[in-house]
Formats: C-alpha cells, sequence, structure tokens
C-alpha cells in the first residue's frame, strides 16, 4: 500500500481560506438543489462489464506433487492395475482454522491417478437430510424402484486435518526515529504456522483400516510483512510516503500438497507399485515453480517462445517446419493448444508462464547442492550450450530426449480391461473391454475383425465422431462409464477376432479408400482382415506422418451349455395319491 | 433394453448395436460391484448436527507491518515532542467523564479528542476528523474504574 500526502500551509491564511469556503459552500448548494443526471455518468458505467471480468486468466491448480499423480498413473497404466471402487468419508478439521475442501481434494486427486489407468472410479453417494438437493432426492427415488445401480465400493479414505499449530515461532523487529524534519517507522515481522494431516485407507467390507496405508505429513506455511513509514517536512512542504508488502501462504495450497502426497503414498502402497519413483521427481521440489518464474521473469518474451516451441518441437507437436512459424499462427496455436490438453492444462493456446513452466519442466535437475538447474538451456539466449552435465554443477541429466531434439515416435498403448487372468480366450458372448492411450494428442482409428474376416471401425463412430483424442485421457473402447457408449463388444461365433487401433498425427480418415469413410460399427464392404485395413493406413500415412498402432487378437470358444438340473422326484406320497 | 442385433445376421454378434442413445454396459464391467437391493431403502430422517464450520487462521499480529510502521513513527514522534513544561501533550488530552446511575457505573476515557491542538503539534497536521484516530501515548495508560 502506497500513500502519499502532501499538504500546504496556502489555505490557512484567512483570506484564502474564506473564499475557498464560500466556492465549497456555493458548489455544495448547487449539486443539492438538483437530482444528479445518471446520464452523464453512463460513460463512465460502460466501462463496468469489460472492468468488471478477471484480469488474469484462470490457470490450473498444482501442487509440488500434481506431477507425481501423473507418475502414479502412468505406473498403474503400466502394471495394468485393474479399476477399483473407492470412497471416502468426510475429512473433518478438527482445528478449526482450514477452512478447506479437503474431501472433494482427495476425489481430485483420485480422478488425477487414473486419467490412463482407470485405477479408481470413485463413488459418490451421500446422503444429508438437511440438504437435499435434485441429485439427492432423485437418488432417494430411483433407488426404492431399485431403479440405480449403486456401487458397492472396495476402499474407502479417513482421517482429518489433524492439527494446525499457529505462529510456531513469530519474530517482530520495530523501529522508530523523530527529528525536527524527518520521522522515520519501519515495522518486519515473519512468523510458521504448521499444518497436519492424517489419511488413512481403508477395507469397506470390514470397515477397517488396513494396517500399514497410512499416511501423517505435515507442511509449513509462513507469513511476513514489511512496512516503511516517512514523513518530514520541505521548507513548508510536509511530506508522507507509507510501503507495504505482506505475504501470507494459504491453507488450500499446504492442503492440496499434504493430500496429493498422502494420497500417492496410500494409492502405491496399496497397489504395491514403486510409488517412491514419483516422489523424487524434480518438480517436487517446494521452490520448483518458484524458480522458473524466476527464470521465465529473467528472459524477453522472444526468448520465452522460443524456448517452449523448441519443447513442443522435442515432444512432436511441432515439425522442423512447423517450429519455424511465429508463435501466432494458428498452426502453432493449434500445437500450443494440444499440448495444454495433453498436460492437462487450462487450453489457451498462448505461451504463458504456466505453458512455460510444463514445457521447460522436464529439462531441469537438481544440482550437488540441492539447487535447481537448467539442462540445455539458458533463460537469455535460445542456443545455449548442451547439456551442462560436464560442467561439475549437474550431477544427473533429466531422462528424455534434449530440449530441442527430434521427437520420439508416437506410441499407443492398447489393453483389454476384463477382469480375467487369460485375456487370449473369451467365451462366446462375453463382453470385452478396451482401453487406449497416446503418447500425444492424435487422432485415433479402432476396428475390429470378426472370426469371419469381417471389418468394422469402432472409432471414430457416431457417437464419438471426432477421431482427435488428448494424450491426457485413457479411450475407453466401448465407454463403459457413460450412459451411453453407442455399442457393446461381444465375443462373437467361435473362431478368431482381433481389434486394432491406429494413432495418426493428422486426421486420414480422407485419404483412406472410399468403402473405409463408411460410418462407424457397420461392416466395411470389399474388406477382410486386419491386414487390409493396415495395409490402406500405411498407404495412407506415407510422406513420414506419425503413426502408431497396435493389435490385440484373442479366441473365441463357444458358449458353454448350462447343464439342465433334472426334476426332482415327486414324493411318494404324492405319487400314490395320483394314482 | 431392446437389443437390435447386427445387419449382417451372421457378422456373428461380434457387436451388438443396440440403440445408441441407450445402449449399456451389462453387468460385470470393470471396476463395478453393484448392490443388490431387495426392499426399499431407508434413511435417517433426522438431520445429523451441522459441520464445524472453521475459520481462517490467526495472523501474527492484528495490525499491519505498514500500519504498525506508521506507529512506530507516531511513538519516535511522542517521544520526541514535549511541551514547553517538559510534559507530554498526551496528558491533556486525555478527559475521564464517570457517570453513575444508582449502583451502575460508566467510565469513560476519551483519548485523542476531536479538539484541534493549538500549533502545529501533531494532531493537527490532519486536522479535526471524526473517524478513529491513532494516538501514542508516552507511557502507560491505566484505567481503573470503581
Amino acid at each position: 500500500m502506497d500513500i502519499l500526502h502532501i499538504g500546504t500551509r496556502a489555505l490557512r491564511q484567512p483570506g484564502r481560506r474564506l473564499i475557498a469556503s464560500l466556492l465549497a459552500t456555493a458548489l455544495l448548494m448547487s449539486g443539492c438543489s438538483t437530482p444528479m443526471d445518471a446520464r452523464k455518468d453512463a460513460s463512465y458505467q460502460s466501462h463496468a462489464h469489460a472492468l468488471d471480468r478477471p484480469a488474469t486468466r484462470p490457470v490450473r491448480s498444482l501442487s509440488s506433487f500434481s506431477d507425481s499423480l501423473m507418475c502414479m498413473d502412468r505406473l498403474f497404466r503400466d502394471a495394468q492395475i485393474p479399476t477399483t471402487l473407492i470412497t471416502s468419508k468426510q475429512i473433518p478439521d478438527f482445528s478449526g482454522r482450514v477452512p478447506v475442501a479437503t474431501k472433494d481434494m482427495i476425489i481430485t486427486a483420485i480422478s488425477q491417478m487414473s486419467r490412463l489407468s482407470n485405477a479408481f472410479r470413485y463413488v459418490d453417494f451421500e446422503v444429508d437430510i438437511a440438504r437435499q438437493d435434485t441429485v439427492q432426492n432423485l437418488t432417494t427415488i430411483l433407488l426404492n424402484n431399485n431403479q440405480i445401480r449403486l456401487q458397492r465400493p472396495a476402499l474407502y479414505v479417513s482421517g482429518a486435518v489433524a492439527f494446525v499449530d499457529q505462529n510456531v515461532i513469530n519474530n517482530r523487529f520495530d523501529v522508530g526515529t523523530s527529528a525536527s524534519r524527518l520521522e522515520t517507522g519501519y515495522s518486519r515481522d515473519k512468523s510458521a504456522t504448521i499444518i497436519g494431516m492424517e489419511l488413512h485407507l481403508g477395507d469397506f467390507r470390514s470397515r477397517t483400516l488396513i494396517p500399514g496405508l497410512d499416511s501423517a505429513n505435515e507442511v509449513i506455511v509462513g507469513s511476513g510483512g514489511q512496512g516503511l513509514d516517512l514523513a518530514g517536512r520541505i521548507g513548508d512542504y510536509g511530506w508522507q510516503f507509507n510501503v507495504g508488502r505482506d505475504y501470507t501462504q494459504g491453507s488450500g495450497a499446504a492442503v492440496r500438497t499434504l493430500v496429493e502426497l498422502a494420497m500417492i503414498e496410500l494409492a502405491g502402497k496399496w497397489a504395491r507399485v514403486p510409488y517412491w519413483q514419483c516422489l523424487t521427481l524434480e518438480q517436487n521440489h517446494p521452490d520448483f515453480q518458484r524458480q522458473l518464474r524466476d527464470w521465465h521473469d529473467e528472459g524477453a518474451t522472444a526468448v520465452q517462445q522460443a524456448l517452449v516451441m523448441k519443447s513442443l518441437r522435442s515432444g512432436g507437436y511441432l515439425t522442423t517446419e512447423t517450429v519455424k512459424l511465429p508463435v501466432n499462427h494458428p498452426t502453432v496455436r493449434a500445437a500450443i493448444a494440444k499440448y495444454q490438453a495433453d498436460q492437462g492444462m487450462v487450453v489457451t493456446g498462448v505461451v504463458d508462464f504456466m505453458t512455460y513452466e510444463r514445457a521447460l519442466r522436464n529439462y531441469v535437475t537438481l544440482g550437488d547442492k540441492g539447487q535447481l538447474l537448467r539442462v540445455g538451456w539458458n533463460t537469455g539466449n535460445t542456443e545455449p550450450a548442451i547439456p551442462s552435465v560436464a560442467d561439475g554443477q549437474v550431477t544427473a541429466a533429466p531422462t528424455g530426449p534434449a530440449l530441442g531434439a527430434e521427437a520420439d515416435p508416437l506410441h499407443l498403448n492398447l489393453q483389454i480391461e476384463n477382469l480375467v487372468a487369460d485375456k487370449t480366450v473369451f467365451e462366446q458372448g462375453t463382453q470385452i473391454f478396451l482401453s487406449a492411450t497416446v503418447s500425444r494428442a492424435s487422432h485415433l482409428y479402432c476396428y475390429m475383425q470378426a472370426s469371419n474376416g469381417g471389418m468394422v471401425r469402432l472409432l471414430p463412430n457416431a457417437t464419438n465422431p471426432s477421431s482427435l483424442v488428448s494424450a491426457n485421457q485413457t479411450v475407453r473402447i466401448p465407454d463403459w462409464m457413460v450412459p451411453s457408449p453407442g455399442f457393446v463388444l461381444d465375443a462373437g461365433q467361435p473362431g478368431e477376432e482381433a481389434v486394432m487401433c491406429f494413432a495418426t498425427g493428422e486426421d486420414v480418415l480422407p485419404r483412406l479408400p472410399e468403402n473405409m469413410q463408411a460410418p462407424g460399427l457397420a461392416v466395411i464392404a470389399g474388406m477382410s482382415g486386419m491386414d487390409s485395413v493396415e495395409a490402406a493406413f500405411s498407404q495412407a500415412t506415407e510422406g513420414g506422418m506419425p503413426v502408431a498402432k497396435q493389435r490385440m487378437q484373442w479366441r473365441v470358444t463357444p458358449k458353454r451349455v448350462v447343464p439342465v438340473a433334472a426334476p426332482a422326484p415327486a414324493p411318494a406320497s404324492a405319487a400314490a395319491a395320483k394314482r | 433394453m431392446k437389443s437390435v442385433p447386427m445387419r449382417a445376421g451372421k457378422w456373428l454378434l461380434a457387436i451388438a448395436l443396440t440403440n445408441l442413445l441407450s445402449a449399456q454396459i451389462a453387468h460385470s464391467a470393470p471396476g463395478e460391484d453393484t448392490i443388490q437391493l431387495n426392499g426399499p431403502v431407508k434413511y435417517v430422517t433426522m438431520p445429523g448436527a451441522p459441520r464445524q464450520q472453521s475459520a481462517g487462521m490467526d495472523g501474527p499480529t492484528d495490525i499491519p507491518a505498514w500500519m504498525r510502521a506508521r506507529i512506530n513513527r507516531y511513538v519516535a514522534k511522542a517521544f520526541s515532542a514535549t511541551a514547553e513544561d517538559g510534559s507530554i501533550y498526551t496528558d491533556n488530552d486525555v478527559v475521564t467523564t464517570v457517570q453513575t446511575e444508582g449502583l451502575r457505573k460508566t467510565c469513560v476515557q476519551e483519548v485523542g479528542s476531536n479538539t484541534v491542538p493549538a500549533g502545529d503539534s501533531l494532531g493537527s497536521r490532519y486536522g479535526p476528523q471524526a473517524q478513529d484516530q491513532v494516538v501514542v501515548l508516552r507511557g502507560d495508560l491505566v484505567n481503573v474504574c470503581r
């Protein structure tokens, strides 16, 4: 807060003071005698529409462990962890000092660990008699008519904001001086508060907390302030100056950090995956985002944009040609938007700090003193010496390609999600569930081959007409978690069946033969066998277009005939009575 | 729910196309464990206790740093400024009144009144005002009301 106050003695002279008083009275009387004309304010008021809007773009709420959640998701996907139903108790705040929606943060953390893996599905069934709303009322109606398929969770989260120790340390420094022409005042304070959280994972069917699945962590939130107040006199003029700056780290970000860390620990322990690999990322450093912000502010806008575009080049979002286009070119903006969607960011299509932070976060490593270091880039030049591992400061280079290097090839991962040990044999009539993920936003096409060789395009179809999919979300085939999946996939006649998906950098449907451009979920005339589809795609993607493909196949066995139980013999007495 | 078989009947039930708007996955989808209900569901019909509302955290001080800096300056001024007789100005600005009504007694201690002190003392810089004023007393202020 800045206050600048300059006083003068000019009006203290009696004559001038009288004139000023008369003028003020006349103005006041003329103003009160007629009503105000609102039209004269219309021009001023018209600015309200524009000024009412927030002045900054919204950004995704991230914590130090947001990247760890994405890492956990990939671990679950790689380990093919089956989907587990989970729910949560209310997370009370026993300190009475942290007004935070902790339970909703848990739900978000669970969801972020399940984007690619479908590892957890949250059961949202809560009844609050005091707060009946549409969802609760309809649930009650449908439930009593057995029209809702309520799911039984296997796991539940329990816990609390266990404590808040306020102002554990608190320093204050005040000083003031006074002289005939100058007065000064200065104040400085700083303090630290600790927030503690306990979370546990329980087995729902027995309502018991699973031994060892606990997480008790605490984090420090700090606050500080500094103020300077000056006053003095220069000749006949008095002046005053006041400046202050404060910071208060909020409890919301602190609790989100605790929740995300706890959920990583709990889910990792429960699923028995090496979750600690996801807790040693450079992004977990508490100063990571602050350091990136400093580096961002050090560089010119042109350098920031060039660095982000180089990163997008390494990620495969821009090509050697398109990386030379200006940052506002529609192709580049579309590439930035795809990248932002893949990273789970708020999509803007422009290079802002959040995009800069996401794009360069993989090119930062820890130095031998625990400090964050750039690898292969600097803030003032787009052509730095690479890498800087050999300069004695960096002990290990980040994994992955160097900034500006050629992109990794497009990758597609197709999995059968059925909960069976052998996923190569299905009985006739069994529903089959598949899921696909891509390493970066691309166009996805999936085809099914029946046992007689007939071909059908599963995706895109009338329900999901767009082929463009994000790398941030798994594609369920069919989508068994939405009310209208469009189709169901059953094992057909005995024989060999297969599903094959293709991911391409561009929409290749117009380049495919005409019979393959027919609507989805219909038999493709003139095509027999997956090889014919694969050949058509090879032809359509000639010329270096990024393409990835994967085939899953299984054998369909005849449906087992359930033996009909023979009717029980009639009791002897009844038989006798019949006779 | 009515299932519509594939157009090519021989096409073997590889894909069961149902009405595109009402297709439903049958039971046993991954991650499902549907509860079988055999009767109406009953809830506790009485509302529970309201949730405890959390307040914000206490700051290290009620006064922000910029304001404390100003107070520090006033304090320094108060320690430097004395009247002609060597006493501090604020001694004269404290007005105490006591009203009694039967056994009930009301003590009012007015500190830093709106009266404009004469001369160029600190209080006159901002002129008379009805708003709260920051008044720095040199020494402690003890209000004893018996």
